[in-house]
């Protein structure tokens, strides 16, 4: 129904229009159809259904038995969900040779990461990053990709499920389907986008977005009207209406669920903020369509009333979170980060416009995002302390914001253009329904129900079922994309004696070293995409022409079926030993060519793409000449680069069966444990005397009050009894040689010098508290202590009655020297505090803090109980205004704080006070370093491969890590992050062999004069200066180039693209005859 | 003047393979038009484009140069574009300082979503390359 | 200015100790010339270090000598000599000294370093005509590269020679600001002007401590060659203009490209230029560190890109 007051479905015809002439927005809030309504009535089934019940003739009984018995898919695991979770324990597991089916119920993979513009905190361009993994994983020959595909039922138990999924025909034949987009201008169907978010339309037939993977178009039955009109105009005949769906049974041993999260709707609850009421009303969400580059505004802010680019635009926090009446009760952790991303984007791209986040804490709590907090700040992102009441629109569309001022105590009005709302991860509304097909449990708040949320956060209430990402709990993308490589890991051990995936043999690869160059060019018309714009036949008879070209023609479509076919047969009947295609993009095709080469007996690297389609016949389609005459010289590039092309080697090294886990704290032994489950062997280093890492140092665990021995002792003993884990404590690793699959590690021990091979390696090396020493009276007096020692003291029960506790947060934290946030540190000091308030129910607990920052599961819902039940004070404090400490002669204690928030300066004599101290990496970090070549950043924390989508990884293959030497995390994450290292570190040691990249460095020995240029510019350490010459370890080398641009006399060189093959193309590009 | 009306000026355009090309793709997907001056060479990594390709291209008779690569922190190789930019930065810097028209030497950062963007550098591009007029300082031509 | 004679003594001294305890294997140093300029001298005994002088003529950078013997290959049936070369540098050319560290052409354990203090050497070709033996260092005589040097001490010397001089503090870039502050038309016609003249006697190149591929990219010639032999503008021009990429961010103005360049051509005016705009840009200095990350091996997310688009 439409929403109250507002106009119905059919009245939204006029923004369209308008949205062409004048450049506005429309923006739909009401029941305006959006995507097609998952699981309809399938109309092919109903008709059969109807059959069945009438007279049916006995094909149509035959074709119902058929449909009803389904096919079957025998796999290893299932993968519930294609977004980046799924797509990562999908990689993760099909990497260690195992079968996986991937579902994903839209007609594309990617999930909700691609929708946004870029990622905090380092402003990655968020589908650049996502787009690869994509693909990888569209391309994967162990992963069966599945979408439009939704599960319908699960039976059986770990090792032997067996789950029904329903694929949706999307009536396009995805063999024949080009990815043109004939279809959709003939389309007459407009719907309402979900993908943007109700920004814009698409038409009844549809890809999400341009890089949407398989580039397969879907019709939507529910809004097609069946007018035929793009069957009319696919020249490849793609379109089918008569495609079924289908019921597939899938037989696996375990099951992911990475399902993902909706967003709140402010639409009811939070109704006081004028979304779906006021235009200029917008979600987080629709802001960062509305930044994205390929989003309906091609990524100029325009607000959606008037299309007008707005001067001011403020963010309102927590809208649907930290609210049990007004949406959910937690912390939905992302999204003080992404309004500060989006508000600094928006000030860069515009350094005049005015924004403001109106938060309650900001929780800039993870790697980098304090300084990132800070760095938006210093921008001119202007953070207002309160929660805004109510907001009203004014008669120019602005929307004028009521709130109090926190300092001031003053009601205040803000009036901005544009008003985003920070709304908040929630539950997907079928999880009830899934949850039921699945036979899991969901928590209270609707999220999928954990084993433990402190100790075994990805294992689902069903044995078997391991849960990934944001449908068990609001996390960023980091995060997510760990926990799928834990759940990749857990989901592993009901499998493991499984036989492996074995790849399809391949045709003797033919040598063609030292024969003429033989070129095949292949010249596409792809319909009328290629074809309707430039001459084809003239390119082809063109190409004929040109030097070491024996065979050239022109094809209807050069990925079809029947073209791959010929391709095959004219590499051997003609002899071909190069080719080229002149189509589409590498990017998407090359792969499908490269195999159609290694399927004909020929190297993968002989072939070569010029791209006469997205870089010449739709970008000049106005100018047929020119563009035949373009597409010319871009075939004739590639004909001179061809002749110059040389088979390469992927060369192939094995592995070393065992994994070097540095560090014997939760990290490591979970991670050790892990690997066990997976049998593959391992060693814990530990300099300790014991295993147990800063753990043994606690007393109890927030944010469920767990005894630290209680969770450390067994594990303990779990690593110290395990057949597949070896123990080594106090002992210290003194030296690392070697590189991924093949390392060696010299260890002393208590028994002597141990060496130990190894294939991979996890630094699991954890953290330390900063030296407080004469700060806030720390060293003065036995009454000031840090958190760690009242842990101690707390355990070891020596602690005497308290009357006055003071807590200081932030001790030495988010200040310019350390400017990183703790993030554990206002967890532990709401917890310690309850303890002492129940020890000493008349004692007086202050917390100084300057944000409190509870964001994990349960943690918001722990410290609203303690601050409203325990009458434990909370005091903010500013950075300008710290909290002191003094202590006089008799040893009395007395701290001095300003309230930030009352204005008052406070006077607490002590009795205990207590530092949350800040915490860097361990000191054992710098040799780490060394060793293993890897770099560290601000505190002493290491430093991910990339910071979102390969959190777990280093630049330098083979080695990973975990647990807090990546930054300070509590359990939950902590285990997390142990299991998905244990699934990275595993995957070199299950393949056995690894096979190298193809496109790596060469180094002419005569030539190098060993000046190391290139051993310093190598982003992965794989370059070593041996005997006065450059050495290029083909095991490290990922093949940029960047070595070959670097060296003066071109010793170094980049194969299949070295600087004769450059020269030879801009030769090629700028002479007709070269 | 006929002849210089009719004038089409040579570009290259080396792009990552990551984001400029991929974006290139996009700028083709979404049907933009721009100029058909520019021809493409894939390079993996921005920072594999060599100083002496550019100067080399301009002696082999290129009116103009395009390198294209990720957006700073956005290199699929972590760091290539970074140092694509130092070493570009100072040919940059030579041509200004030799007076051989700066102009006919761009580096842009194009990500892969940026079919846009894509369209309108090369644009940009082209049209202050045509403004120059024919490059003759490396090939030694008449102006 | 102290007295170069006493100076010349010491130098003298020093590679008698050295080459009497057997600790170096020899020592280049400068010897008297036969015009203007010095000579680079080989002394391998302790009797022939008399030889060695020390005056304003000894304007060459002794450390071509110093690399050609770290990137020399052993003779056949040659046992390689641990002992280290003996080397006698002025500062400028003990930055080169620390750049060729860097590169890891000369490995520190082999050298020995007498590094002279030095306010300035002759331009040999500003005392043509002038009567030979010890010129003095006048603003008349003085070699262009002096007068704008900040280095007064030698880097990395193992011996000093000379009274510690008080470094120049200021940058002066006036002779590349010069031609910064013409219009683009009146620089090209500048540097038309002066690579026209251009030879392609490679002197520049040959003479040059950091020129030392194996193969240089103007002689490649399989499987492909970079350019044309033609004395022609468009190949001189892309030569002068490689070649100063090659030594952005490494040249340390010794400017012997420019003492030996037949045709007077402004080179140093080419490499100050990029060594200027590589300090603004990225705070390197060439020679300063060997610990120092070379220009174009390492970067910086803040790099300045104010012409990227």
């Amino acid at each position: 129904m439409p929403f109250p007051g507002e106009t119905k479905a059919g009245e939204c015809e006029t923004p369209v229009d308008v949205m062409e002439g004048t450049d506005v927005i429309p923006q739909y809030y009401d029941d305006v159809p959006l995507e097609d309504d998952y699981l309809i009535q399938v109309p092919e089934l109903t008709m059969l259904e109807d059959a069945m019940h009438g007279e049916a003739e006995p094909e149509v009984v035959a074709e119902y038995k058929l449909r009803r018995a389904g096919r079957r898919i025998d796999a290893d695991v299932l993968i519930v969900g294609g977004g980046i979770s799924g797509m990562q324990a999908a990689l993760d597991i099909a990497d260690k040779g195992y079968r996986v089916v991937l579902l994903d119920k839209t007609s594309t993979i990617g999930g909700n990461m691609v929708k946004l513009d870029k990622t905090f905190p380092t402003n990655d361009c968020s589908i650049c990053t996502s787009a690869p993994k994509m693909v990888e994983v569209s391309r994967h020959p162990n992963i069966r990709l599945m979408t439009y595909t939704e599960i319908q039922s699960l039976e059986g138990e770990t090792g032997n499920f067996t789950a029904h999924v329903f694929r949706k025909s999307k009536y396009v034949d995805p063999e024949k389907c080009t990815g043109c987009d004939d279809c959709v201008p003939v389309c007459p169907v407009e719907v309402v986008s979900g993908f943007e978010e109700g920004l814009s339309r698409r038409k009844a037939i549809y890809i999400e977005f341009p890089q949407a993977v398989p580039i397969v178009y879907t019709i939507d039955y529910e809004n097609c009207v069946g007018c035929g009109s793009c069957e009319r105009v696919c020249e490849p005949g793609a379109i089918s209406f008569l495609e079924k769906s289908e019921d597939i049974e899938v037989h696996v041993g375990s099951v992911i669920v990475a399902t993902g999260y909706e967003l709140f709707e402010p639409l009811e609850m939070r109704k006081e903020y004028g979304y779906g009421k006021y235009p200029n009303v917008i979600t987080a969400m629709q802001f960062e369509r509305l930044l994205s580059s390929f989003g309906p505004t091609e990524g100029k802010v325009k607000r959606p009333s008037d299309g007008q680019r707005p001067k001011s635009v403020a963010w309102i926090q927590c809208v649907g979170s930290r609210s049990k009446q007004l949406g959910f009760p937690y912390c939905s952790r992302v999204c003080c980060m992404y309004a500060t991303k989006e508000a600094a984007i928006a000030k860069e791209a515009d350094p005049d416009i005015d924004v403001s986040i109106f938060y309650m804490d900001l929780r800039a709590y993870g790697k980098d995002f304090q300084q990132y907090y800070d760095k938006a700040k210093d921008a001119g992102v202007e953070y207002i302390r309160a929660r805004p009441s109510s907001v009203f629109e004014n008669d120019d569309g602005s929307i004028s914001i009521r709130y109090m001022d926190t300092h001031t105590r003053e009601v205040k009005d803000r009036t901005v253009d544009l008003l985003v709302l920070s709304t908040a991860i929630i539950p997907s509304k079928e999880n009830a329904r899934l949850a039921g097909v699945l036979g899991i449990g969901v928590d209270e708040s609707g999220f999928f129900e954990t084993g433990s949320i402190m100790e075994d956060p990805i294992q689902s209430s069903r044995p078997g079922v391991f849960l990934a990402g944001c449908d068990q709990g609001p996390k960023d993308i980091p995060d997510s994309v760990a926990m799928a490589s834990g759940a990749a890991a857990k989901a592993m051990a009901a499998i493991v004696d499984r036989e492996k995936a074995e790849p399809a043999p391949l045709p003797v690869e033919r040598q063609v070293t030292g024969e003429t160059p033989r070129v095949g060019v292949f010249v596409c018309h792809c319909g009328k995409n290629i074809h309707g714009f430039l001459d084809t036949e003239a390119v082809a008879a063109y190409a004929r022409d040109l030097p070491y070209v024996d065979f050239a023609t022109d094809v209807m479509f050069a990925c079809s079926e029947d073209t791959i076919k010929s391709i095959r047969d004219k590499v051997r009947e003609e002899g071909l030993n190069r080719v080229i295609v002149a189509a589409c993009s590498p990017v998407t095709h090359g792969g499908l060519f490269q195999d159609t080469l290694v399927e004909a007996g020929l190297n993968k690297y002989l072939f070569e793409f010029a791209n006469i389609r997205q870089h010449c016949s739709w970008v000049h389609s106005g100018n047929r000449s020119t563009a035949t005459a373009k597409a010319r010289d871009l075939v004739r590039m590639a004909v001179h680069k061809s002749a110059l092309l040389e088979p390469l080697t992927q060369e192939e090294v094995s592995v070393t069966p065992a994994v070097l886990i540095v560090g014997g704290g939760l990290a490591g032994m979970r991670t050790a444990l892990a690997l066990a489950e997976m049998h593959v062997r391992s060693y814990v280093v530990e300099k300790e005397p014991e295993l147990g890492g800063i753990l043994r140092r606690l007393h109890t665990l927030f944010p469920l009050d767990l005894e630290a021995d209680q969770v450390i002792g067994p594990l303990a003993d779990r690593v110290w009894n395990n057949e597949y884990i070896e123990v080594l404590t106090s002992s210290t690793l003194d030296e690392v040689d070697g590189f991924i699959g093949n390392f060696e590690a010299r260890i002393s021990t208590p028994l002597g010098e141990r060496t130990i091979p190894f294939g991979t390696a996890v630094i699991a090396s954890g953290f330390d508290e900063i030296d407080l020493t004469g700060r806030y009276g720390y060293g003065s007096s036995d009454r000031v202590m840090t958190q760690t020692e009242l842990e101690e003291r707390l355990k070891a029960g020596d602690l005497p009655p308290v009357r006055s506790v003071v807590m200081i947060n932030c001790a030495g934290a988010m200040e310019p020297e350390r400017p990183w946030c703790c993030r554990v540190g206002c967890g532990v000091s709401i917890k310690n505090a309850r303890l002492l308030k129940e020890r000493n129910p008349g004692a007086d607990v202050h917390i100084l803090y300057r944000d409190i920052r509870m964001f994990g599961k349960d943690e918001e819902e722990y410290f609203t109980d303690v601050i409203e039940n325990k009458r434990v004070k909370i005091v903010r404090y500013g950075l300008d205004r710290a909290p002191e400490v003094s202590v006089d002669g008799d040893g009395n204690v007395m701290v001095r704080v300003h309230d930030e928030i009352y204005g008052d300066d406070l006077e607490i004599p002590a009795d205990l006070v207590v530092l949350t101290a800040q915490t860097e990496g361990s000191v054992s970090v710098d040799r780490l370093m060394e060793m293993f070549k890897i770099p560290s950043g601000p505190g002493r924390f290491l430093i991910e491969a990339h910071a979102k989508i390969r959190p777990l990884d280093f630049a330098t293959d083979g080695v990973y890590f975990c647990g807090s030497a990546h930054y300070p995390k509590n359990l939950a994450d902590t285990i997390a992050q142990a299991e998905g290292a244990a699934s990275r570190a595993a995957i070199p040691i299950m393949k056995g062999r690894l096979v190298l990249e193809g496109i790596t460095a060469s180094v002419d020995k005569e030539t190098c004069v060993g000046c190391g240029l290139c051993v310093a510019a190598c982003p992965y350490v794989a370059i070593d200066l041996q005997d006065g010459k450059a050495v290029v370890n083909n095991a490290l080398c990922k093949g940029c180039g960047l070595c070959s641009a670097t060296c003066r006399s071109g010793a170094i060189q980049q194969r299949g693209f070295n600087d004769n093959q450059i020269l030879s193309m801009i030769k090629g590009a700028l002479h007709e005859v070269v | 003047m006929a002849e210089n009306d009719s004038w089409e000026p040579k570009i290259i355009g080396f792009l990552c393979n990551w984001c400029s090309y991929t974006g290139a793709d996009l700028a083709g997907t979404s049907r933009l038009q721009y100029p058909h001056n520019i021809r493409v060479i894939k390079v993996m990594c921005s920072g594999r484009v060599n100083p002496q390709f550019i100067l080399k291209a301009f002696q082999e008779g290129a009116d103009g140069v395009l390198v294209s690569g990720c957006h700073p922190g956005d290199c699929h190789y972590i760091k290539g574009n970074y140092h694509a930019r130092r070493k570009l930065t100072l040919l940059h810097d030579l041509m200004d300082y030799m007076g051989i028209d700066p102009g006919r030497f761009q580096v842009s950062w194009v990500s892969a979503s940026e079919g846009h963007k894509f369209a309108e550098v090369v644009t940009r591009f082209t049209e202050q390359v045509k403004a120059l007029g024919p490059q003759t300082k490396f090939t030694g031509g008449e102006a | 200015m102290p007295d170069a004679s006493a100076k010349e003594a010491q130098v003298r001294d020093i590679a008698r100790r050295w080459l009497a305890s057997g600790e170096v294997r020899y020592v280049i140093g400068y010897a008297a010339g036969r015009g203007n300029v010095a000579r680079a001298a080989f002394v391998r005994r302790a009797g022939d270090a008399d030889r060695l002088i020390w005056n304003p003529t000894c304007v060459n950078n002794l450390t071509l000598f110093l690399r050609e013997e770290m990137l020399r290959k052993l003779a056949k049936g040659e046992k390689p000599d641990p002992r280290p070369i003996g080397i006698v540098v002025k500062p400028c050319d003990s930055k080169t000294v620390v750049e060729l560290v860097k590169e890891h052409i000369v490995d520190p354990a082999r050298v020995r370093v007498i590094g002279l203090t030095c306010e300035g050497v002759c331009d040999p070709k500003k005392l043509v005509g002038t009567e030979v033996g010890p010129h003095a260092v006048t603003a008349d005589t003085i070699a262009d590269k002096c007068t704008v040097c900040r280095l007064h001490n030698p880097l990395m010397a193992d011996e000093v020679v000379g009274d510690e001089v008080p470094e120049t503090v200021e940058d002066d870039y006036s002779d590349v600001a010069e031609i910064e502050a013409m219009s683009p038309e009146e620089r090209w016609a500048y540097w038309e002007r002066q690579l026209s003249r251009c030879v392609r006697c490679y002197g520049c190149r040959e003479v040059c401590p950091l020129c030392y591929c194996a193969e240089c990219v103007f002689d490649r010639e399989k499987p492909y060659r970079w350019n044309e032999r033609t004395v022609q503008l468009p190949e001189n021009l892309w030569y002068h203009a490689v070649r100063a990429m090659h030594l952005a961010g490494r040249c340390i103005d010794c400017g012997e490209c420019e003492r030996v360049c037949p045709m007077d051509i402004p080179i140093r005016k080419l490499n100050r230029y990029l060594e200027k705009k590589a300090k603004e840009r990225y705070g390197v200095e060439a020679g300063r560190s060997a610990e120092d990350a070379p220009t174009f091996g390492s970067c910086d997310v803040d790099d300045p890109e104010e012409f990227i688009w």
